[in-house]
């Protein structure tokens, strides 16, 4: 067998032999609370993905992780610390809750657009903070977006809390927006799956962001790969020094990914509060930008990658589910399970990668095989 | 490094090989347990989960009471959400898909979960803790008069002030954290129509349940304004409040849960009591009602004459309260049999206070 | 001659590599004995051999004439073998006392004896000449003193045979010297050592006798007082080498580059370059020569636009660039090769093909609109490949996997691409070796014969004296002298780099 193959072949099956590597070490938990571990992960797999209400379910959880780890991806892929998703989806989420209970009476073609366009911008101008600040005078984004992180969540409290709380729920310990008009509601994909012949549960809340953020996947990696701009980033990415005596703007391809990686973030948590709640509360899911590194770092910081790294956090979400209720395994060693799980991957995959690496300069040393004669000058 | 990789590679082979080989060797796990004539309870705890000295540890209380004394005809389980809570809903369609019988939702939170899920499965029962779902024919609705048992410990702080003021520091501003100040204050003034209450909240949105600076910082300010006793209900942000006691020498009184029993060793003593909701009543009372096939749906609530709100003795505070509670048994007696009505809201108070100058 | 160290027929195999081909090598006690040979001639596998970090498939050692089996770094130290890596291996907060015993501590029943340490290696340093004071702590050293820490860890632990591996490429000249008088001395003293290195001039000055290695083989054994570079040179790489290149006579054209009273602000904001002026014709060479960290590094970066000029003007064919950024500067036909290829001509993850449209990836011959048309730069990308002979597996191969000479050809490729106009190589045979070196001064010759101006900045005086038609000397940030072709020896521009007026040549 060729060595390049061999080569490829690792490759394609690092993540497969990481999530193994994953599940080995998760075993020795499994087994010091005293339970089977190859039933643990059985259960597991079987409720996972034999139930189509868990299919939609780890559908569901996925969809704002795709979103959130591209947003990650996209800034460190161009070498800039996007530590803000966190805040930036809570100020994108909230911004379109508002255009979703303010504005009445236009149809959803302009409505549920307009709501979607205006939580992207708030992500970006949320985002574009950190970076002016970075590329004008030098403040490191890790500090500034976490530090937006706060700002952000106290923000949006008290926006909620106290000016645009639903009058009809004062009196009662709900604080929540009032609800959206219809035509900002994102539209279910059940019937478009079933049409397909796949057959979700009537109650899911999966809605038409999936689509949107596989795409939106798909379109960033190829913008990345096949454009010139997709070239300038990789290259400010892994050597801005070089990039810059290349004639590369390093600024305008750090704002510009910075900006757009804030724009998705902006995006992150619409496909809860316009797919499912229908008003934004007190009680938003929180932390998805913080998973959203995981899912990135899971990815390799590439955009087709995000989508099956959130897939495996949402069949681990669903799967912790499934063994909380058949297996009585308690919610806090699953916690750590799937914290284990991860960090399992990623270290796994750290190795496969370095052995291709150390393989490589192996195969470019054998292009100067020993005892051929060196090479002329401006030979050609 | 390529040592490194090198190894890492015959590990993985190594693993991989353990794991197929296992996977072989032992059938596939066993399904889930049939069904069984038991009747089937499952409990969905509010953000936190267990171990937070609190509510849901109550809940849980509630529920192994009951599982420990319908042990032949019950099965239970409880559950715990995800970190932020979003997927309530999915662990409730989980035990109701599973054809529970009772299923049951710790806090408020899970209000509009509990209002679809009820819907989807209407041969379900379902219950809520805190929360007020009255449309559904199969959720009963699990509610506590906060104020009767706020007002035994305002008659308490009345009856142990030395210094004529007492104080009530609030969490979030809502009506419910209203309810608790109006039953307090009715309990105090009923006592002594001439002591001086202070009240404060700590803020006016979820973080106000967890701000001990907050709760401190008012406490303070109330103990340097003279009160020696202050009542708080306020969730974590009472931390503050009892921090404030301990270091100012004077005494608070918790909430929700006996509090002398989860505090710091050098609080307990600056707790004078309690102001107990008895969550793991109302549970293991709902449960009792299932099994003795008399669950109803609709509103409950557990006051006073149910057992549900009540202050606590414990071996911490028992000195201290020996002297009162003769005449807090007597005041709960009369709120019992109806001579005292206490007020729930700032209107009523207002009222009732009326009555007091009389 | 009774060898202290014997090596018979050693090969060593990596997959798809034959490193070492049935070596057999004999060092004798007492003398400084060079490995010499180009990058990738199995000089450094045969070393770790010796020193136990990898076991040969064939072959024997025999150490003072007894065979042995060197299994790990630890046998060899017990038999006297120590090796002086050319990436030191200390711990920058500990002294220097601290970093010799580690590894090595003396102790009594558990009590580290640090006095009785620290006495033994001043002894040492005493005995051999290797100036350096046993309590400084590490970080405060110069790279010179960093490395007879590192002798004196393997003398301190015994060793009556040192390998060096390379020691002078982190070198500056002066460090070079202080460190063949201690490897002198140390031969004096009754050492043995085997000096690694692929600089001829270096290992003529030094060594006794010299092995010379190609292709993983054995080519020959010379006697360093009988040998000449040349032949030493042809040796390594298999064919004679054109070590003077005959450089035809200039035959300028139009003013390509014009730069006048440039000041130029280096670190911490201190003007590096303080007031440099000359012009370069199209078809000539300018050569700047000067010792390093004179102001070139920052003249260089001020030339293609990545420093701004705080003064002074720059012009390129006649248009005023004194502000233009390096796009402008690039779009007007200026190519750069920089001095450090690893930080600003490379992106060493990046592809061979990556790294050859670097700079030009905007280029309409690489598609229209935003999307890189794939099959015009692979095939743009594969013709460069061959005509700049760069050895590489695939177009697909991260630039990192490359050799330092092929490293070197892609950037070179590179920037003589789509025809420019002016060249600014900075330091372009930094660390080659001697068949890369030559490309590279082949490149450069044939830039000047196509008509191109090209700056020649360098450290080394002998490339700046072969190539260039003006050199310039550069001291403290000002040009203080400039000679046409032959118009000054050696000496002369030596001392002007120094900073010597040259009024006071006679003086």
């Amino acid at each position: 067998m060729s060595a390049r193959w061999r080569l490829a072949l690792l490759q394609a099956a690092a993540p497969v032999l990481s999530i193994a590597f994953g599940g080995l070490v998760a075993s020795g938990i499994i087994v010091a609370i005293g339970k089977n571990p190859l039933d643990v992960y059985g259960l597991m797999l079987r409720f996972s993905l034999t139930r189509t209400d868990s299919l939609a379910a780890i559908l569901l959880k996925a969809t704002p992780l795709i979103f959130a780890g591209l947003a990650v991806a996209l800034a460190f892929r161009a070498g800039v610390w996007n530590i803000g998703v966190e805040g930036q989806y809570y100020v994108g989420a909230f911004a379109a809750a508002f255009v979703g209970f303010s504005v009445r009476g236009v149809p959803a073609v302009v409505h549920l657009p307009l709501a979607v366009a205006v939580g992207g911008a708030a992500g970006a101008l949320w985002a574009f903070v950190p970076i002016a600040l970075k590329l004008r005078r030098g403040a490191h984004e890790v500090i500034t977006t976490i530090m937006m992180n706060y700002i952000a969540a106290a923000v949006v409290l008290y926006l909620l809390a106290d000016v645009f709380r639903d009058p009809t729920q004062i009196g009662t310990p709900r604080v929540r927006t009032p609800l959206f008009a219809d035509s900002a509601r994102l539209p279910p994909l059940g019937p478009a799956l079933a049409w397909l012949g796949f057959d979700v549960p009537a109650h899911s809340a999966l809605n038409w962001f999936l689509p949107v953020g596989v795409v939106l996947c798909a379109v960033a990696a190829y913008l990345l790969v096949r454009t010139r701009f997709g070239y300038e980033v990789r290259a400010v990415a892994f050597n801005p020094d070089a990039a810059e005596a290349a004639g590369i703007s390093l600024d305008r391809v750090r704002f510009t990914m910075f900006l757009a990686s804030g724009a998705i973030a902006g995006l992150v948590g619409l496909s809860d509060i316009l797919g499912f709640f229908g008003y934004f509360d007190i009680d938003f899911p929180k932390g998805l930008g913080f998973l959203g590194i995981s899912v990135a770092l899971l990815a390799r910081n590439h955009p087709l990658g995000v989508v099956p790294a959130a897939l495996l956090f949402g069949l681990l979400d669903r799967g912790a589910q499934g063994v909380q209720v058949f297996a009585g395994v308690p919610r806090e060693v699953i916690t750590i399970l799937q914290a284990v799980i991860i960090l399992a991957i990623v270290v796994g995959y750290e190795l496969v990668t370095r052995y291709v690496r150390v393989q490589r300069k192996l195969e470019a040393e054998r292009a100067l095989a020993p005892g051929e004669p060196a090479p002329l000058p401006g030979s050609g | 490094m390529k040592h490194v990789a090198g190894r890492a590679a015959a590990f993985w082979v190594a693993a991989l090989v353990v794991l197929v080989v296992s996977a072989c060797a032992r059938p596939a796990a066993t399904p889930p347990p049939p069904a069984q004539p038991k009747l089937r309870i499952g409990m969905v705890y509010d953000v936190g989960g267990r171990g937070d000295l609190s509510f849901n540890d109550m809940a849980y209380a509630g529920l192994s009471r009951a599982a420990q004394e319908f042990g032949d005809r019950v099965e239970v389980k409880d559950l715990e959400p995800a970190a932020g809570g979003e997927n309530r809903e999915e662990l409730l369609r989980l035990l109701a898909g599973e054809k529970y019988d009772l299923i049951l939702g710790i806090g408020f939170l899970f209000t509009d979960s509990i209002t679809r899920v009820a819907k989807d499965f209407p041969g379900v029962k379902f219950a809520i803790v805190d929360g007020f779902i009255d449309k559904e024919p199969n959720v009963a609705s699990l509610l506590f008069s906060e104020h009767e048992g706020s007002f035994l410990v305002g008659a308490a702080a009345a009856l142990k002030s030395k210094t004529g003021r007492i104080g009530f520091v609030g969490g979030m501003r809502i009506p419910l954290i209203e309810k608790f100040e109006a039953g307090y204050i009715a309990g105090a003034k009923y006592i002594n129509p001439s002591i001086e209450v202070f009240s404060d909240y700590a803020g006016t949105t979820g973080e106000a349940f967890r701000d001990p600076v907050k709760g401190r910082e008012l406490a303070t300010a109330q103990y340097d304004r003279g009160a020696d006793i202050i009542y708080h209900a306020s969730g974590g942000t009472g931390i503050g409040v009892f921090e404030a006691a301990v270091a100012k020498g004077k005494l608070a009184i918790g909430v929700d849960a006996d509090q002398s029993l989860t505090a710091r060793p050098e609080q307990r003593g600056q707790i004078l009591t309690s102001m107990m909701k008895r969550v793991d009543v109302a549970v293991y009372e709902t449960i009792k009602a299932l099994v003795e096939g008399r669950f109803q749906a609709g509103v409950r609530t557990f006051g006073l004459a149910e057992g549900g709100v009540g202050y606590a003795v414990n071996d911490h505070n028992r000195a201290q309260m020996q002297d009162i509670t003769a005449r807090l048994d007597e005041l709960r007696q009369q709120i019992i049999a109806g001579t005292i009505k206490v007020p729930s809201d700032r209107t009523q108070l207002e009222a009732f206070l009326t009555t007091l100058k009389k | 001659m009774d060898a202290i160290v014997e090596l018979s027929g050693i090969t060593k195999r990596f997959p798809g590599v034959l490193a070492n081909d049935r070596i057999s090598l004999a060092v004798a006690p007492g003398e400084i004995h060079a490995l010499v040979g180009e990058n990738g001639a199995g000089k450094s596998t045969l070393m770790k051999i010796l020193y136990g970090l990898y076991q040969p498939d064939d072959g024997t050692v025999a150490v003072r004439g007894e065979r042995v089996v060197l299994d790990s770094p630890r046998r060899a130290i017990a038999l006297g073998i120590g090796m002086v890596h050319q990436h030191f291996m200390l711990v920058p907060r500990f002294s220097v006392a601290e970093n010799v015993i580690l590894g090595a501590e003396p102790a009594r029943g558990g009590r580290l004896l640090a006095g009785e340490a620290r006495a033994r290696i001043a002894a040492l340093a005493d005995q051999y000449g290797l100036a350096v004071d046993p309590a400084a702590p590490v970080d405060g050293l110069s790279v010179g003193e960093q490395q007879r820490v590192e002798i004196l860890k393997v003398l301190y632990r015994g060793a009556e045979v040192l390998i060096l591996d390379e020691p002078t490429a982190v070198l500056t000249p002066q460090e070079v010297d202080d460190l063949f008088a201690n490897l002198r001395r140390l031969r004096a003293e009754g050492k043995t050592v085997v000096f690694i290195s692929h600089i001829l001039e270096e290992v003529l000055a030094i060594a006794d006798r010299i092995t010379v290695l190609r292709g993983g083989r054995v080519v020959g054994t010379l006697v360093a007082r009988e040998a000449t570079k040349a032949q030493i040179a042809e040796m390594m790489v298999g064919r004679p080498v054109l070590m003077d290149l005959a450089i035809p006579p200039a035959r300028p054209g139009e003013v390509a580059l014009e730069v006048a009273g440039a000041v130029v602000a280096g670190r911490r904001g201190r003007p590096a370059v303080r007031g440099v002026s000359f012009t370069v014709r199209g078809g000539e060479i300018y050569g700047i020569a000067g010792v390093e960290g004179n102001g070139q590094s920052e003249l260089v970066e001020a030339l293609v636009g990545l420093r701004p000029l705080a003064a002074g003007r720059l012009a390129i064919r006649g248009r005023d660039v004194t502000r233009a950024g390096v796009r402008a500067i690039r779009l007007l036909g200026v190519a750069h090769i920089p001095e450090d290829r690893h930080r600003r001509g490379l992106v060493l993850p990046m592809d061979v093909w990556e790294n050859l449209i670097l700079g030009h990836h905007g280029r309409k011959e690489f598609g229209r609109g935003p999307v890189l048309d794939r099959v015009a730069v692979w095939r743009y990308a594969a013709d460069r490949v061959q005509r700049f002979d760069v050895r590489t597996p695939s177009l697909a191969t991260p630039v990192l996997a490359l050799s330092g000479g092929n490293q070197q050809k892609v950037v070179v490729a590179r920037e003589l691409g789509f025809a420019p106009t002016v060249l600014i190589a900075a330091q372009p045979t930094r660390g080659l070796d001697i068949g890369a070196t030559e490309f590279v001064w082949t490149q450069l010759a044939e830039a000047r014969a196509a008509g191109l101006a090209v700056v020649l900045v360098s450290a080394m005086l002998d490339e700046v004296l072969t190539l260039a038609d003006r050199v310039g000397v550069i001291h403290a940030g000002r040009i203080v002298a400039e000679f046409p072709r032959g118009g000054a020896s050696p000496r002369e521009i030596g001392l002007a780099m120094t900073g010597a007026r040259l009024g006071e040549r006679s003086a």
